[in-house]
């Protein structure tokens, strides 16, 4: 009874977004117009039907404490040995995620209905908003790894449309481009996992394949780490992880990818679609438990990227880039809480990362819709008094980001240093604990930037009701939302009992956070952010900071520029010319042999004569 | 009796005239002569070699030559008549080609 | 049933042709009722098809035709046939809407020539004796010369000659073959047939087997196209109009791959699996070569019609990997890419109709103007880069599954394909849709544009998600491949 229940409740999760997104669609296709009013409606309606869905799940598992839950809901294909089908699997993992996708997608929806009101592509802003939400629940819910393929390429797809919602410029189908591709050679890799894994192990279901392969690859020591097939199976499967989630070294996408509008700038590239690759990990995480190589190379990954990132949002002007490249630095501490093998801890921080990120992109979006569509944060200031809610949201997003105590922040990104203590990680600790100290201070940048000094510019437009609605919901979340979902420790089988916490190290955890604020204040004060550099190799340092280490033209100079040369070169297809060599070979030997059917009867005679002579002497003389 | 090798000999130097007479001449009626010269050395050849042998045959294919050659003529000279009449010219190198220009 | 089918469509075609005199805008209903009423013979098949209890055979037809030489007129139909067959009808009908306003010139002649070559290559689908089938390779390419030659674009007799001659190329080649086998069959057990099954049953020396085999692969493979063999389909596409590159992309190319699953594979197993390391990596080169010549091209026709290259290098991969999902898989691909590639030449043909160019370099910003066609074009250049969900993602996994066991090197390199579909495929859309808006025209999609490409959508939407009864379809032929290869 329960069973049927909750495999219908799922599927209206699912379905109702893609539904919604379908009839929206049809309806532009046979162009029916149809007021702003009605789509917005329709959009908003479903993604709240899904959240309640989602509430009714919760209250149907609140008392089972570790549960999980299959259905299958039709055959896709089965060719041989091979199958796969429309599943769905419900664990306190999935669970946590479906109630991310629900909850601040709907809450993205609201803010847009208000954000987007004046766009002449509300409806297809929509469909595309709605599509998306489904395709990230096809992501997080999917029994089998094609399912979850298939929701995988549909999140990508879908952020590639979103970030070249603005087609008309063409920087913004550029950065589409950028951003799809670039996942697209992580997909890649991932693709050729999920091939190795059915051919390892028979099957494609998550679950049961990660029991065959904890029965069939023993754990291997970290000394003799070896490409042994579960490593080579983790390695590719991170791969595909870490192209979705903006980690190093295939990052660079993720800060272009702002050119889409705000509100997809929160839900796709904050809470939702890049975290997927947090969730892939963690989703496997009996695979990669297997192979201490590539948690070595999760942790790592995380590591580098984390520092990368943070570092490069010192220095960025643009207020979505700033948040871009702390997405990205965020996402490396999940990574990096993967690696220590403190999977609930990374997924904590996902759940946190995704209100207050949420929060501090939606109300970037108020700043930029309130200022004309400025984005440079050194052309705002003082905005304290005109924009009293967004400088709310944005402090307390920030002090959630640079986790203050007792914000949602704060507790997520704790577990993670005292996880990685409990590892005896120390270098990765020190690494997290700097990562720390420079998001606290580049989140404060940005805040006494924006809404401290001097006023600039006036704001000429005030923030739309449904904005503030979702602003303050997001504001409540990020403060209180620091509770961690009971469900998830006994997916990774952690045990519940939390380690005993060292009072120095814990002081150490809050004093790092604000003495880097207390530091930002003094150099704001100073007025040394917005000053022309004068030195030559600070603002070649500046430079190299500014465009995110240099990735972008390593890349162009390494693979893009190369690429388009080689293709270039042989665009008229070499292999073709061999066909028009045949072709000039015969029309020459036409030319030749034609001179000899001049039509002179004279030339035609001699021939003759002289042909009957030689043939004379010839069978005369043999 | 003229013996077989001046015969030969004849006919030979008849022919060689004949097949000269095709290659240098331009004119079509000189070509026309000159293959019936060609024509008529092959008889007189046919004539003596049936002699030679005893032989009625050189003399019976020496009648079908005649009568070859004569409808040859007729035939020929009507295409001749028939090409001056288009062309205005006699000139084998100018009727190279098939198609009229 | 199938004699009915074939007559229908040369029947309708010489009625086309006739009523050009009579009415200039009879001949396209004349073309559509004729494709309509060619389904009649198939109904009684496609109602009461169950493929749970299905025969290998569904339909087993044969008259004498030639007693001198023992040759048949014997058509049959499978699961891998009837599917293609109905392929051929759809994406006829298909051409037949894409060309309704843009051929006004001979329009008679123009559907005769369509419909001729329609019949030709359904001929082709269920010949079964050796040459029927090579009759009917020629009946299709003929009209289809005609067609370039006639209604093309600027450099038509090029193009039209090129197709030509690569074709006839291989049909020449391949009629060797069928003679050499025969002759081989009747030195061996003195009856001279051309019969499909009585040539299965023969065994040849693994040296003749070899040479006739060769010559069967390369007809096929000049028509699937796979480099180096591929340079006629450039062309020719691009100097095709639109309702000729739709049969062409969706039909034409697809007799190659059938050619290799009927004839290639259970005629000569041995002799193809000793091939196939070989065949596969010219099949993985072929996929990345095709992608990489797609992504320079500067024609919006040329660079379908090289991404056609590169995906059909999936079918010949999955013809000689030897597993099931790998032969499904290119049964699947040779379906998608038959409706995608129709799709997108469509596509391209209406760009064309509306802006008189093709160049990448003069297009731009169309989704400002007409976004329906645009939008459009996206989904079937997402179809094409391999979105999951929609048919040509599980046509090219099953082909990546079934490989990988046996050819994983390969594999992935074929696998790095996708990463170079999704550069050509969005450059596609980069370059006509997005960006600043360079040419002006206001005409989008009308219903009967709007119909035909949503109902390719959901074919493509049918293939992706629920492509289980296709699979089912063809999978008594697989299985007699399997057999046939004794695996």
């Amino acid at each position: 009874m329960q069973q049927q229940y909750l495999s219908q409740l799922l599927l209206a999760v699912v379905l109702l977004p893609l539904l919604s997104a379908t009839l929206l669609l049809l309806v532009a296709l046979f162009s029916v117009n149809l007021k702003n009013l009605w789509v917005a409606t329709l959009a908003v309606a479903a993604i709240a039907g899904s959240a309640i869905c989602v509430v009714l799940i919760h209250l149907q598992l609140a008392d089972t404490v570790n549960f999980s839950f299959s259905y299958t809901y039709a055959n896709w294909l089965n060719v041989g040995s091979f199958s796969a089908a429309f599943g769905v699997y419900l664990d306190g993992l999935s669970l946590v995620m479906i109630s991310i996708v629900s909850g601040v997608g709907f809450l993205i929806h609201l803010y847009s209905v208000g954000f987007m009101a004046k766009d002449q592509d509300f409806q297809r802003f929509f469909i595309y908003l709605n599509l998306f939400v489904a395709a990230m629940l096809v992501l997080v819910l999917a029994d089998n790894l094609l399912m979850l393929f298939l929701g995988w390429e549909g999140v990508g797809l879908c952020s590639y449309l979103l970030i070249g919602f603005w087609h008309q410029k063409h920087a913004n189908s550029l950065a589409a481009n950028k951003a799809f591709i670039m996942t697209r050679i992580g997909d890649t890799a991932m693709a050729i996992a999920l091939l190795l894994l059915f051919i390892q192990l028979g099957t494609l279901d998550i679950q049961l394949l990660q029991q065959q392969a904890v029965q069939l690859w023993p754990l291997q020591n970290s000394q003799g780490a070896v490409l042994d097939s579960v490593t080579v199976c983790a390695l590719l499967l991170l791969a595909g992880a870490v192209g979705k989630s903006g980690q190093l070294p295939l990052q660079s996408w993720l800060p272009d990818a702002m050119a889409g509008p705000t509100p997809v700038s929160a839900l796709i590239h904050a809470a939702t679609m890049v975290t997927a690759g947090v969730y892939l990990v963690a989703r496997f995480h009996q695979l990669f438990s297997l192979s201490p190589l590539a948690m070595q190379a999760v942790a790592t990954i995380g590591a580098i990227t984390l520092i990368i990132a943070a570092t490069a949002a010192l220095v960025q002007r643009d207020v979505k880039r700033i948040l871009a490249y702390s997405t990205i630095s965020q996402i490396g501490y999940m990574f990096l809480a993967l690696g220590a093998g403190a999977y609930s801890a990374a997924v904590f921080h996902l759940m946190t990362h995704a209100f207050f990120k949420a929060l501090l992109f939606l109300a970037a979006g108020a700043l930029i819709y309130c200022m004309q569509h400025q984005h440079n944060i050194f052309r705002m200031g003082g905005l304290r008094s005109k924009l009293p809610l967004i400088c709310i949201c944005f402090f307390f997003g920030c002090a959630a980001l640079a986790a203050l105590p007792l914000m949602s922040g704060f507790f997520s990104k704790e577990l993670i240093l005292q996880k990685l203590l409990d590892k005896e990680m120390y270098g990765f600790w020190l690494v997290a604990l700097s990562g720390a100290f420079i998001t606290a201070f580049y989140s404060f940048r940005l805040f006494f930037v924006v809404f401290f000094g001097s006023t600039l510019q006036l704001p000429d437009a005030k923030p739309a009701t449904s904005m503030k609605i979702a602003l303050s919901v997001l504001v409540l979340l990020s403060i209180f939302g620091g509770i961690k979902p009971s469900g998830l420790a006994a997916v990774f089988s952690e045990s519940e009992l939390a380690s005993d916490h060292n009072l120095a190290i814990v002081l150490l955890t809050i004093a790092v956070p604000l003495s880097a604020i207390a530091v930002c204040w003094f150099v704001f004060k100073k007025q040394l952010f917005n000053r022309n550099i004068k030195s030559d190799k600070l603002r070649g340092l500046h430079n190299f900071l500014y465009s995110g280490w240099g990735f972008d033209q390593l890349y162009n100079s390494l693979f893009v520029r190369p690429f388009i040369k080689a293709t270039d070169s042989n665009k008229k297809d070499f292999i073709d010319s061999f066909y028009t060599g045949l072709s000039k070979l015969s029309q020459l030997s036409h030319h030749y042999l034609s001179t000899v059917q001049n039509g002179q009867l004279r030339w035609y005679s001699a021939s003759l004569v002289l042909f009957s002579i030689a043939a004379m002497t010839y069978l005369l003389t043999s | 009796m003229i013996p077989l090798e001046q015969v030969l000999f004849f006919s030979i130097a008849l022919f060689a005239i004949g097949v000269f007479g095709v290659l240098v001449r331009r004119n079509l009626l000189f070509i026309l002569i000159s293959i019936e010269i060609m024509l008529n050395a092959v008889a007189v050849l046919f004539v003596a070699a049936g002699n030679y042998h005893n032989n009625a045959d050189g003399q019976i294919m020496y009648l079908l030559i005649l009568t070859l050659a004569a409808s040859e003529v007729a035939v020929g000279l009507g295409l001749v008549i028939q090409m001056y009449r288009r062309t205005l010219s006699l000139d084998v190198d100018q009727l190279a080609s098939m198609n009229e220009q | 049933m199938l004699m009915e089918l074939i007559s229908i469509l040369l029947l309708g075609a010489l009625f086309a042709w006739i009523s050009e005199s009579l009415q200039l805008q009879l001949p396209k209903w004349i073309a559509i009722a004729t494709l309509l009423s060619a389904f009649y013979p198939l109904r009684q098949l496609l109602m009461e098809l169950d493929t749970g209890s299905m025969q290998v055979w569904l339909v087993n037809e044969s008259i004498e035709w030639i007693p001198r030489f023992n040759i048949r007129f014997h058509l049959a139909l499978d699961g891998l046939s009837l599917l293609l067959v109905l392929l051929t009808l759809l994406m006829g009908l298909i051409a037949v809407l894409a060309a309704w306003k843009e051929i006004s010139y001979k329009p008679g002649f123009f559907y005769f020539n369509l419909l001729c070559s329609l019949a030709g290559v359904i001929g082709g689908f269920c010949a079964l004796d050796l040459f029927l089938f090579f009759v009917f390779w020629e009946v299709m390419l003929v009209p289809m010369y005609l067609l370039i030659a006639v209604w093309g674009y600027e450099n038509r007799r090029y193009a039209a000659m090129k197709f030509f001659l690569f074709t006839q190329a291989g049909g020449l080649i391949m009629l060797l073959s069928i003679c050499a086998l025969v002759l081989l069959h009747y030195q061996n057990s003195g009856e001279i047939t051309f019969n499909y099954f009585a040539l299965m049953q023969h065994q040849l020396s693994d040296q003749a087997a070899f040479w006739v085999m060769l010559g069967f692969f390369i007809a096929f493979v000049i028509k699937l196209p796979i480099v180096p063999l591929h340079n006629w389909l450039p062309d020719a596409h691009t100097e095709a109009p639109t309702a000729v590159s739709v049969i062409l992309a969706a039909v034409l190319l697809k007799t190659g791959g059938y050619g290799l699953l009927r004839f290639v594979l259970p005629l000569f197993p041995e002799a193809s699996l000793e091939i196939a390391p070989v065949v596969m990596a010219i099949a993985a080169i072929s996929i990345i070569y095709g992608a990489l010549m797609a992504f320079s091209q500067q024609d919006l026709k040329r660079l379908v019609a090289y991404s056609s290259v590169s995906h059909m290098g999936f079918v010949l991969l999955g013809c000689y990997a030897f597993t099931a999902q790998a032969w499904q898989g290119a049964v699947l691909q040779m379906l998608a890419h038959g409706v995608s590639s129709a799709a997108l030449f469509a596509l391209v043909g209406a760009i064309q109709y509306r802006y008189h160019t093709r160049d990448l370099a003069q297009l731009g910003g169309l989704w400002q103007c007409i976004p329906k066609l645009s939008g459009m074009l996206l989904f079937f250049v997402v179809a094409s880069l391999g979105m999951p969900g929609l048919g040509n993602f599980v046509a090219e996994f099953l082909v990546l599954v079934g490989s990988f066991s046996t050819y994983p090197k390969l594999t992935i390199m074929a696998a790095t394909g996708l990463i170079l579909a999704a550069i050509y495929s969005l450059k596609i859309a980069h370059q006509t849709l997005f960006g600043t808006l360079k040419l002006q025209s206001s005409i989008d999609l009308d219903r009967r544009e709007v119909l035909m490409m949503l109902s390719m959508v959901l074919l493509l939407l049918w293939l992706g998600l629920h492509p289980q009864p296709i699979i089912d379809l063809a999978q008594q032929s697989i299985n007699q491949l399997l057999v046939g290869a004794r695996l």
